[in-house]
């Protein structure tokens, strides 16, 4: 589908959204708030301070345990795809807390951590960490043999073959493995925060008590554009850097 | 002087059931000769130039390289590969100067020597492009390029043109006949295929499957330069039926 067809398609979408939208809110009532009552409350949420503040908080404990992520997820991925006895040690464990639902480590975790900011850190590290290193060992162990072959006849050898030829090959899984990376530590923070009553999670808490579905919306609309925003960004980079082959991660 | 030699060599592969690619292969290629091995698949043609390569090792017997042992791959033995094999995220000339990159040699006698190996292979307006930009036969011009930006003493060519259509076929087997006449260099070309082996080889090595060896040998009696035209002469349709017989099984398996 060429790029202006994409785009026509999209922008129907979004008009078609909108409309359905805007009658089930006439249907519901107050219960599902409309657009115009959405603008309302995110205007308010700006002026109290209350959405920049959470939204901040939330974003400091991404980056946090995400980075921790990206910084376990790299080298152990990358090491278990090219040795085949440490693949064999860790693969089981790993494939085993990829398919467990995080969030129901979460009691357990407070017991450990607390509710500190090493909590924070540990739900979001478990959700992101786990999908890059399958992502990025993926990469590395399903580097073509004839690509290898053609690195070792020309010259490359013990790391020179990592460098120049392994790492290089399997750079669009890298960044797809941030990509997706990403997704995961922003839902790990809500997940986080909504067990905590803290950040977004205490802002979507407190509307849903007093029935503030507006203000709630207006909420899960900023949490679903921190998401979007990020993976965009990391999209460009992909193009960018490794835009020769961009693996698709469903 | 001979560059390769390969001495009853046999290679097995496999756990419980072995199986034997090579057979007790021998075979000599003279230095600046331009040999075939020509066979069915599965005769074990492409293993034999991957030990060559240093790809792989013998079960048994001897492969050398300059009267030396072959240890390891080497730039001295270039491979070009059926199916390319080139590096997607490195540019035509840095897929090119790679082997140079490994060996240490300055960017700008790599960019040099790009330049001259692409303009042997008639790319020197594609540099700086993709290898997924290109066409088959394109991306096949680069591998060439590749391999003869080493100065390797010999190119080992896996059924490099098996996977093009015929038209591109037979422009790059001019292209590298034309190639091998300025630079002389030895080449160990692999292909299945009868008339590629005739119109390219000073000498085809004719392999069979079960049991995997070479079982003929014949010298090619036809004067370089060669044209498409002697395709249709009465000695290469002979030699060809000839070959074809082989590999059938009923035709006696004398060397020329």
């Amino acid at each position: 589908m060429s790029l202006s067809a994409r785009r026509r398609h999209q922008s129907g979408g979004a008009i078609l959204l909108l409309a359905v939208w805007v009658v089930a809110a006439w249907r519901v009532g107050p219960a599902l708030p409309g657009p115009v009552a959405l603008a309302r409350a995110t205007v308010d949420l700006y002026r109290s301070g209350a959405l920049v503040d959470a939204l901040s908080g939330t974003l400091v404990r991404v980056a946090l345990g995400y980075g921790l992520a990206v910084a376990v997820a790299f080298p152990v991925g990358a090491l278990m795809g090219v040795d085949t006895r440490l693949d064999a040690f860790l693969g089981t464990y790993v494939t085993a807390l990829f398919v467990t639902s995080v969030a129901s480590l979460l009691p357990f975790l407070i017991l450990v951590a607390g509710t500190g900011a090493g909590f924070y850190a540990a739900v979001v590290f478990l959700f992101a960490v786990f999908h890059m290193v399958l992502i990025v060992r993926a990469g590395l162990a399903t580097v073509e043999s004839g690509t290898r072959d053609a690195g070792r006849v020309y010259g490359a050898r013990g790391w020179r073959a990592y460098v120049y030829v392994l790492l290089p090959a399997a750079l669009p899984h890298a960044v797809a493995a941030l990509r997706v990376g990403y997704n995961r530590a922003v839902k790990g923070a809500v997940v986080a925060e909504l067990w905590i009553y803290a950040g977004i999670g205490e802002l979507l808490h407190g509307y849903q008590r007093f029935s503030q579905t507006s203000s709630a919306l207006a909420v899960v609309l900023h949490v679903l554009l921190l998401a979007v925003v990020g993976v965009r960004l990391l999209r460009v980079a992909e193009r960018r850097y490794a835009g020769w082959r961009v693996v698709t991660v469903r | 002087m001979s560059a390769l030699v390969a001495s009853d060599v046999v290679k097995t592969y496999g756990g419980t059931r072995r199986v034997r690619a090579l057979d007790g292969v021998s075979l000599v290629v003279d230095d600046g000769a331009f040999v075939v091995v020509v066979g069915p698949s599965g005769c074990g043609k492409s293993t034999l130039l991957r030990l060559f390569a240093g790809l792989t090792e013998p079960t048994a017997g001897a492969v050398l390289y300059d009267g030396e042992s072959v240890a390891g791959p080497s730039r001295e033995r270039a491979m070009v590969f059926q199916g390319f094999n080139l590096f997607p995220w490195r540019t035509v000339r840095e897929n090119v100067t790679f082997g140079l990159e490994m060996a240490g040699v300055g960017r700008a006698e790599r960019r040099e020597r790009a330049a001259e190996t692409l303009a042997l292979v008639g790319l020197e307006a594609d540099t700086d492009r993709y290898p997924d930009a290109l066409s088959g036969g394109m991306r096949q011009r680069v591998g060439l390029a590749r391999a003869l930006a080493v100065d390797p003493g010999v190119l080992l060519m896996d059924e490099p043109f098996g996977s093009l259509d015929a038209r591109t076929r037979a422009t790059l087997q001019r292209e590298l006949i034309a190639i091998h006449a300025r630079e002389r260099t030895t080449v160990l070309f692999v292909t299945h295929d009868i008339d590629e082996a005739l119109l390219l080889g000073d000498r085809v090595l004719v392999m069979t499957d079960d049991p995997n060896r070479i079982v003929s040998r014949v010298d090619v009696p036809f004067d370089r330069p060669r044209d498409d035209d002697i395709e249709t002469t009465t000695a290469f349709v002979d030699l060809k039926r000839r070959i074809r017989a082989i590999f059938r099984g009923d035709a006696p398996t004398v060397s020329e």
